[in-house]
């Protein structure tokens, strides 16, 4: 059996606020083959994002992982010491975030930063080949003027640009994984259509395994292989990509595909998902999505359901499917 | 250089419309407090002929705005007027206390910095642990410390009682006498290097410590706390926890990035403490007997020597404006981001 470059195992995390203890992620299982993508879809504040942030060993002081592992080539990255973690931050994953104007320090040239990186992951010190190096990772990321952004401060730069630029610095120490935390979500509809292609074209080339996260469905519907819906820190279903856009199993994950506007077809009002998030820090007890499930029975307000596999692969965790 | 021509021509102008309102209200100020300094000018046992001439030579007996033309003449043509207590050219006895003070302030904040923005990043990465409470207390305490308390107190301390440096004056004469030092500057510990005079520049280093500490407190106590708080804000930034995600290691991330976004506006608030440290310097000096600024200002405020007093205040006025100017300065040159 080949090695898959990341493994998440039952992972529970806990962030201690003031206002008590919010319980962001609970029991998620995924991995990740090489040159495979994963979408984690889920609404904001639906955990996402942390998941991301714990892949990369990167979580905010107040964040606890409670239980689980994280595997990244064979390795629990939750057992290592924080200069172990370093080592491995841009060299096995690395990341871009949702904003890539606040991603780049604003005192520092992008090319300083990305020189930076190379050198201190790469070990590479001569100033030119540093120099080529960093030019080299700007147009692979399909930046036309690499010199420019190489020697621009982050505000003189588009955010579509510094996005590329976030790519090229990601991807510049050659990482197995790479998790895309909302990448186009702040950016034009046009560009994000570009940014989504370098990424299915880099994760090609490179053999990347992509974590991409977003709350788009239709954006996930293009970019994965695999979606795994998560609903208050919980997973609801976990799927190929056709499998669950075509065939969704779990009353949230229809709901969420009911929400994807269609410019195609004029059907009037925008659809959404009446009611909110559940309160992280006191869940109900049952199904985290009962409350706002029209298909809610008696025993979902009891009873956690399980993770199920209703078919080879496509796994569910709703009462309504028996094993 | 990210500054405008136009910028420094902007500032100019505000320096002048500056200096003149400061001239004014603390002419109109000293003119409505009845004191008589034509007593002090008349000398020893006037008469009343005497007192009445004096008031006559210091044009006390015309009306407010003919003593403000007087004035703004003898500004303009250079001298500041004369001191009524020294009877020199009050810009030439300023322009001869300057160095004192120069030193002293400067000392002051050089150590002030020095301790104040490497201990307040040591309390922001060490949020929350005693090392981070400890740095904290002092900082608050330095901040809010009256200094002129703490020079009576450490004048008591370390000079009376301990006699371990001395609490009085700049430099020896004794030792300037026998070695035959001579100023060039006036700024004795640079002068004395200059001249490889060993004696002095050690002497003048005992001097000026117990007085550049005890002014020390206040920027460093704002230094470190405001190099705390805005670190810790930085660190929380995204763009330091990216730099930490892409893989730089900590310490670059901390002492090559978080730092510099740190040093801007923590350069600016000193800019701004540098008014209140001069006022410090006006009460240390006078209690360390330190010939500078504050020294002669008060002097001059004792004897109503009222010519003397707003040349003082003139000069702090263009010091607080020239200084900002330069902090904003720096501020264009660390970020990137300011245009001037």
């Amino acid at each position: 059996m080949s090695m898959k470059p990341l493994v998440v195992e039952n992972l529970t995390i806990h962030y201690y606020t003031l206002e008590g203890i919010v319980k962001a992620v609970r029991g998620v299982s995924f991995s990740v083959d090489k040159g495979e993508s994963v979408c984690l879809v889920g609404e904001s504040g639906s955990g996402k994002s942390t998941i991301g942030l714990a892949i990369v060993g990167a979580l905010p002081a107040n964040a606890r992982v409670l239980s689980g592992k994280i595997l990244v080539n064979n390795v629990d990255i939750l057992e290592l010491s924080s200069k172990e973690l370093e080592k491995i931050r841009g060299r096995s994953v690395s990341i871009i975030f949702q904003d890539p104007a606040a991603s780049f320090n604003p005192l520092f040239t992008v090319g300083q930063m990305l020189s930076d990186v190379i050198r201190y992951k790469l070990g590479i010190h001569d100033k030119e080949e540093l120099k080529k190096k960093a030019i080299e990772a700007l147009k692979n990321a399909g930046l036309p003027d690499p010199e420019r952004v190489y020697n621009s401060y982050p505000h003189e730069l588009s955010g579509g640009m510094l996005q590329r630029a976030a790519i090229a610095v990601a991807l510049s120490t050659r990482p197995d994984i790479l998790i895309a935390d909302e990448p186009t979500t702040m950016l034009d509809v046009t560009l994000q259509a570009q940014i989504l292609d370098l990424l299915q074209e880099l994760r090609r080339k490179l053999g990347l395994a992509l974590v991409f996260i977003t709350h788009n469905l239709g954006v996930a519907a293009g970019v994965c292989d695999k979606i795994l819906v998560i609903y208050a820190g919980a997973m609801m279903e976990f799927g190929p990509v056709d499998e669950v856009l075509v065939n969704p199993l779990h009353p949230y994950t229809r709901k969420l595909i009911e929400c994807v506007p269609r410019s195609s077809v004029r059907v009037g009002r925008l659809k959404y998902i009446p009611g909110s998030l559940p309160d992280l820090r006191k869940l109900p007890p049952g199904c985290v999505f009962a409350p706002r499930c029209e298909e809610a029975m008696d025993i979902c307000r009891e009873k956690e359901p399980p993770l199920i596999e209703v078919k080879p692969g496509h796994f569910v965790a709703c009462h309504k499917y028996k094993r | 250089m990210p500054v405008s021509r136009e910028y420094i021509v902007k500032r100019l102008i505000l320096l002048v419309v500056v200096v003149f309102g400061v001239l004014i209200i603390t002419f109109i100020i000293t003119r409505v407090i009845p004191a008589h300094p034509e007593l002090l000018w008349a000398g020893a046992h006037p008469t009343e002929e005497q007192i009445e001439k004096a008031r006559e030579q210091l044009h006390l007996n015309d009306p407010i705005y003919i003593q403000l033309l007087y004035y703004l003449r003898d500004f303009l043509v250079g001298d500041w007027g004369v001191s009524w207590r020294t009877r020199q050219p009050v810009l030439s006895d300023i322009l001869s206390a300057l160095p004192a003070t120069l030193e002293l302030v400067t000392t002051a904040f050089i150590i002030a910095i020095a301790l104040g923005i490497p201990l307040g990043a040591l309390a922001a990465l060490k949020r929350n642990t005693w090392v981070d409470h400890v740095i904290r207390i002092v900082s608050v305490l330095g901040a809010s410390v009256p200094v002129f308390w703490l020079a009576l107190i450490f004048q008591l301390v370390f000079s009376s009682w301990l006699g371990i440096l001395p609490g009085a004056k700049r430099v020896d004469e004794f030792i300037v006498l026998e070695t035959g030092f001579k100023p060039i500057t006036g700024f004795i510990l640079l002068d004395s290097l200059l001249e490889g005079n060993f004696a002095v520049f050690v002497n003048a280093l005992h001097h000026i410590i117990l007085p550049a500490i005890v002014l020390a407190f206040y920027p460093f106590g704002l230094s470190a706390r405001m190099t705390r708080a805005i670190m810790t804000e930085v660190l929380n930034e995204l763009y330091t926890r990216s730099a930490l995600a892409w893989g730089l290691p900590r310490r670059v991330v901390i002492y090559k990035y978080a730092l510099k976004n740190t040093l801007a506006p923590v350069i600016a608030s000193l800019g701004l403490s540098f008014g209140y440290t001069i006022i410090g310097a006006f009460m240390v000096e006078l209690i360390f007997v330190w010939p500078g600024i504050g020294l002669y200002a008060a002097m001059a405020l004792l004897s109503y020597d009222y010519p003397a007093i707003i040349g003082s205040i003139v000069l702090v006025a263009i010091f607080y404006t020239v200084i900002n100017m330069i902090v904003d300065i720096i501020h264009a040159i660390i970020d990137p981001r300011v245009k001037l």
